[in-house]
C-alpha cells in the first residue's frame, strides 16, 4: 500500500517529456496488446472452423473414392476389362490412404467413433472386394458373387456411417459459424469498447496533464506581468510537481525573492545618501553664512563711505587737495561698486564709474594712463548690468597696458550703429593673439599675477555671462586685435534700447 | 498567500495528478476486465470439438429396437457411466442416424466393425439368433439385456424375471378389477422388442394368476418395426366400440414405455379416463405424473440404471476374465398411486448418489 504514493510521487517528479510519453506509450501499448490478442483469438477461432470445414471436404472425398472403389469393383466384375481392374486399384489405393487418417481408437467423442467405425467396416469392405476380384480373376463363380453382395451391404452401411458423419460435422460446422458470427461480434464489441475506453483516458490524461502545465504557467505569465509593472507583492506559486514546470516556478519564486531584497536594499541606500548629502548642504550653507557674515562684518560699506569721506574733508582741511579728490573717488568707486554689483545700472553711470575706477589707477600709475571718451547718442537712458565696463577696463589695464612702455590709452567710444548700440574700450597696449581671444571668449579664467601674487580675477567670463543672460543674445561680446604690439579693442554690443531702458 | 490556500492549492494539484493516475489504473482494469469477459465469452461459445481427450480401451456397442426409448436413453446414460470408470465407450448403435435401421442390421453393423463387445435387447428373431452367433463366432461377446436369445450362445443375460413380470401383472390386474367385479376384459400390448419366448412366459405368468376370476385376457402384439405403429394400433383398440365386434378393453396392460405413453395418450384424448385402466411399464417422470394423476394404475419400474450398470459390468467381467454369470436379476418394482411419492424421492437420491 506504501508502494503506490511512493511511484505516484516518482511520477508527479518526472519531467514533462517522459511524462507525456509514458503516457502515450502506456496506453498505446494497451490498445497494441489488445488488437494482438484479438489476432491471435481470432485465428484460432478460424483454424478451428477451418479444420471443421477441411473435414467436411476430406469426407467428401472419402465418399468420392468409395464410390470409386464400389463402381470399379462392379465394372469390373461386370466386364472383367483391365481398365476397370486398374481403376480399382488406383481407387483402392486411394480409399485406404484417406481412411487411414481416420481415429481408430474407442473415445468419448461421438464422431471420434463414427470415424472408428467407419475405419473397421472399410477394412472388412476391402477385403471383401479384394477377394471378389481375386475371386473373379480365378473365375471362382460363386464366391465373387458372394464377396460382391458381402461388400455391397457394408457399402450401405459405409454409405449410411459417412454420410451421418458428414451430416453431423455440418451441423456443427453450422454451430461454429454461428458461434464464429458471435465471436465476431463480442470481438466487435469488445475492441469498440477498448477503443472507446482509450480515447477517452487518453483524453482525461491529456486535459489532466496539460492542465498541470497550463495552470501555473498562465499563473506564472499574470505574475511576471504584474511583477513587470512593478509590483513585487505577489503571491508565491506553487506547483507540487518537480518537472518542467515546477522548476520554473521555483525559479520565477526565487527570482521575485532576490528581486524584492535587492529594490529594498537599493531603497535603504538611497535614504542614506540623501541623508549625507542633505547634511553636507547644511553644513555648506551655514558656513557660507558664517563667511558672508563675517565679510560683511569686515566690509560694512557705510563704515568705509564714511572713513573715506571723512578722510576727504580731511585732506581738505589740510588743503591737499588731490589728495581729496583721490579720496572722493575712492569712496564713489566703493559706493557704486556695492551698490550696482548684480543690479541694473545706465550706461552714463557705468561711463562715470570706469572714469573713477581710471582716477584712481592713474594715482597708482602717475597718470600714465591717458583716457579718451567718445559718445554719441543719448546714455544716460540706457539700461545695463551693474559692474561691466570697470571690470574689462581693469582688464585693459591690467593685461594690455601694465608692461608696455610706450604711452597708455584707453578709449571709450560708444556709437549708434543701426538696431544696436556698440561700447567699445581700445587699449594700445601689448595686443591679443587669436588663440588668446578665443580663451577668453571660451570662458577659461586667465591667471595673472598681480604684485607678485597669483589673482584670479573676476575674469571676462563673468561679463560675457552676465551681458547674455541679461539680454537674452549670445552676441553681445567682441574682442578684435590686430596682433602683439597692436592693441586690444572690446566692444560689447548692446541691442538698441527698446525693452532694456530705463524707465 | 495564508498558508490554508497554499495546502487547497497543493491539494488541487496533487488531485489532478492522483486523477490521471487513477484514469489510467482504471483503463488498465477495464482493459484486462473485458479481456477475461471475452476470454469466457469465446470458451463458452466455442466447444466444437468437445470430447476426443479421452480414449478407452474397450469399445462396447449397445444395439436396441428403439433409440427413442426413454428407457434404453437411461439404460444407455447409465452403461456409459459405468463403461468410463472400466476403461470401455458404450456407443448406442443407430443413435446418430437420421434413418431408423431394423435390430438386425444395427448388430449387423456392430459386428462389421469389429466392437470389442456387444449388449443387445433381443427381439427373439432368427436372423438376430444368427448374428449374435456370427458375433461370438467372430471373438465379439454379446450379453442380452432385458429380453433373452438363450440358445444363441449368448455370454449372459441380463433382466429381469419373465415369470415374475407376469405375477406382478396379474396381482395388479386383481387390484384393477376390485371397480368392475363382474366382467373384465385386459388385452395385453406387447411390443416387437420382446422376444416371443419371453412374451409367452409372462403372458402365461398372468394366465395363472388370475386363474378362476372372470378376466377376459386378450394379446396384442405391436409390430415395432413399423414406424409409429404402436400408437395407431393402441389409438384403435381405445376407440373401438362395443358393437364393432371386440369392446374396448378395462385394463390395457403395456409391457413397454412407449406403448405406455400412447395408451395413457390415447385413453386422455378419448376420455377414457376411468374406463380403461392402465398398468404400464417404466418410471419416466412422465408416467409417474399419470399415475400420480390416477390415469395409471400402477407402472412396473425396472431401474435403468441398475440395469445399464449391470449389463456393462457382466460384459467387462466376460472380456476382463473370459466368463461371466448366465444371469443378472434387475429387481422390479410396481408403483401405484399409493407409494408413487415415496418411489420419486427414491429415484431422486439413487440419481443424486454417484
Amino acid at each position: 500500500m506504501k508502494l503506490l504514493p511512493k511511484l505516484q510521487r516518482k511520477f508527479v517528479n518526472l519531467p514533462l517529456r517522459t511524462k507525456l510519453v509514458l503516457v502515450f506509450a502506456f496506453t498505446m501499448l494497451m490498445v497494441g496488446f489488445v488488437n494482438i490478442y484479438m489476432q491471435v483469438s481470432i485465428n484460432s477461432v478460424v483454424n478451428t472452423i477451418d479444420k471443421v470445414y477441411a473435414s467436411n471436404i476430406s469426407l467428401n472425398q472419402l465418399l468420392d473414392a468409395l464410390d470409386g472403389v464400389q463402381d470399379n469393383m462392379f465394372r469390373y466384375l461386370n466386364t472383367k476389362s483391365t481398365s476397370a481392374l486398374n481403376d480399382y486399384y488406383v481407387s483402392e489405393q486411394s480409399y485406404s490412404e484417406q481412411i487411414s487418417i481416420l481415429n481408430d481408437r474407442a473415445t468419448d467423442n461421438p464422431l471420434k467413433i463414427t470415424e472408428k467405425n467407419i475405419r473397421s467396416i472399410s477394412d472388412q469392405y476391402l477385403q471383401l472386394t479384394s477377394a471378389a476380384v481375386a475371386a473373379k480373376r480365378g473365375r471362382d463363380v460363386e464366391r465373387y458373387r458372394s464377396n460382391y453382395e458381402d461388400a455391397n451391404r457394408l457399402y450401405g452401411y459405409l454409405n449410411t456411417y459417412i454420410n451421418e458423419l458428414n451430416n453431423a460435422r455440418f451441423k456443427t460446422n453450422a454451430e461454429s459459424y454461428n458461434t464464429f458470427r458471435t465471436s465476431l461480434g463480442y470481438m466487435q464489441t469488445f475492441s469498440t469498447v477498448i477503443l472507446f475506453i482509450a480515447i477517452l483516458g487518453n483524453m482525461i490524461i491529456l486535459l489532466l496533464l496539460s492542465s498541470t502545465i497550463t495552470k501555473p504557467l498562465t499563473k506564472l505569465a499574470r505574475q511576471a506581468e504584474q511583477v513587470g509593472k512593478g509590483d513585487f507583492e505577489v503571491d508565491f506559486i506553487s506547483v507540487e510537481s518537480r518537472d518542467e514546470v515546477g522548476v520554473l516556478a521555483d525559479a520565477f519564486n526565487k527570482m521575485i525573492n532576490s528581486l524584492k531584497e535587492h529594490v529594498s536594499q537599493i531603497k535603504t541606500r538611497m535614504a542614506e545618501e540623501s541623508r549625507l548629502k542633505e547634511t553636507q548642504l547644511r553644513m555648506e550653507s551655514s558656513l557660507k553664512e558664517s563667511q558672508l557674515i563675517f565679510l560683511q562684518s569686515q566690509i560694512n560699506p557705510h563704515f568705509l563711505y564714511n572713513t573715506l569721506n571723512a578722510g576727504a574733508q580731511l585732506a581738505m582741511m589740510e588743503g591737499a587737495e588731490k589728495t581729496t579728490l583721490f579720496v572722493e573717488n575712492l569712496a564713489d568707486f566703493f559706493r557704486y561698486s556695492v551698490k550696482h554689483a548684480g543690479q541694473t545700472s545706465t550706461l552714463a553711470d557705468e561711463i562715470s564709474q570706469v572714469e573713477t575706477y581710471l582716477h584712481i589707477i592713474n594715482v597708482r600709475f602717475s597718470g600714465e594712463i591717458h583716457y579718451m571718451k567718445t559718445v554719441t547718442g543719448s546714455i544716460d537712458r540706457i539700461a545695463i548690468p551693474g559692474v561691466i565696463l570697470q571690470p574689462i577696463v581693469e582688464n585693459a589695464i591690467n593685461h594690455g597696458l601694465r608692461d608696455v612702455k610706450w604711452e597708455k590709452h584707453i578709449e571709450l567710444t560708444t556709437r549708434e550703429n543701426g538696431d544696436h548700440l556698440r561700447v567699445t574700450i581700445f587699449d594700445n597696449g601689448k595686443g591679443m593673439t587669436q588663440p588668446e581671444i578665443e580663451a577668453i571668449l571660451q570662458g577659461e579664467p586667465m591667471l595673472i599675477e598681480m604684485e607678485g601674487q597669483p589673482h584670479r580675477g573676476t575674469g571676462l567670463k563673468n561679463v560675457i555671462e552676465r551681458l547674455r543672460i541679461y539680454y537674452g543674445v549670445q552676441n553681445v561680446f567682441e574682442i578684435t586685435s590686430e596682433g602683439p604690439g597692436k592693441g586690444t579693442s572690446v566692444s560689447i554690443i548692446l541691442p538698441k534700447p527698446n525693452g532694456h531702458t530705463l524707465r | 498567500m495564508t498558508p490554508k490556500e497554499t495546502t487547497i492549492r497543493k491539494k488541487s494539484n496533487i488531485y489532478m495528478t492522483n486523477l490521471s493516475v487513477i484514469a489510467v489504473v482504471v483503463m488498465v482494469l477495464v482493459t484486462i476486465a473485458s479481456v477475461f469477459v471475452y476470454r469466457a465469452l469465446i470458451h463458452s461459445t466455442v466447444k466444437l470439438d468437445s470430447g476426443g481427450n479421452r480414449f478407452f480401451t474397450y469399445h462396447i456397442a449397445m444395439v436396441t429396437e428403439s433409440q427413442s426409448d426413454p428407457f434404453w436413453k437411461n439404460v444407455w446414460l447409465a452403461a456409459s457411466k459405468e463403461g468410463a470408470e472400466m476403461d470401455a465407450y458404450v456407443e448406442w448403435i443407430g443413435s446418430s442416424f437420421t434413418e431408423q435401421f431394423p435390430l438386425a442390421m444395427q448388430l449387423e453393423m456392430a459386428i462389421d466393425a469389429k466392437v470389442d463387445g456387444i449388449l443387445i435387447q433381443p427381439d427373439g428373431s432368427n436372423e438376430v439368433k444368427r448374428l449374435i452367433a456370427t458375433a461370438i463366432r467372430q471373438g465379439i461377446p454379446v450379453i442380452t439385456v432385458m429380453s433373452d436369445a438363450p440358445d444363441s450362445g449368448r455370454q449372459g443375460f441380463v433382466g429381469f424375471n419373465s415369470y415374475d413380470l407376469g405375477q406382478l401383472y396379474g396381482q395388479q390386474v386383481h387390484v384393477a378389477m376390485a371397480q368392475s367385479p363382474d366382467q373384465c376384459h385386459a388385452v395385453v400390448l406387447f411390443g416387437g422388442d420382446l422376444s416371443e419366448n419371453t412374451q409367452n412366459i409372462i403372458y402365461s405368468s398372468m394366465v395363472e394368476s388370475l386363474e378362476g376370476t372372470n378376466v377376459e385376457l386378450d394379446v396384442l402384439s405391436i409390430d415395432n418395426s413399423n414406424v409409429f405403429s404402436a400408437e395407431e394400433a393402441i389409438r384403435e383398440l381405445v376407440v373401438s366400440s362395443p358393437s364393432g365386434g371386440k369392446a374396448a378393453p378395462d385394463v390395457l396392460i403395456c409391457l413397454n414405455a412407449t406403448n405406455t405413453i400412447c395408451a395413457y395418450q390415447a385413453v386422455v384424448d378419448h376420455n377414457k379416463v376411468g374406463e380403461i385402466q392402465i398398468l404400464g411399464y417404466y418410471d419416466s417422470d412422465e408416467i409417474l405424473t399419470a399415475v400420480e394423476k390416477r390415469i395409471i394404475q400402477a407402472t412396473v419400474a425396472v431401474d435403468a440404471n441398475r440395469v445399464g450398470a449391470a449389463s456393462v459390468d457382466a460384459l467387462m467381467e466376460y472380456l476382463q476374465f473370459s466368463r461371466t454369470s448366465d444371469f443378472t436379476q434387475v429387481d422390479l418394482s410396481v408403483v401405484t398411486a399409493g407409494n408413487v411419492a415415496n418411489y420419486r424421492q427414491h429415484i431422486t437420491t439413487a440419481e443424486e448418489t454417484p
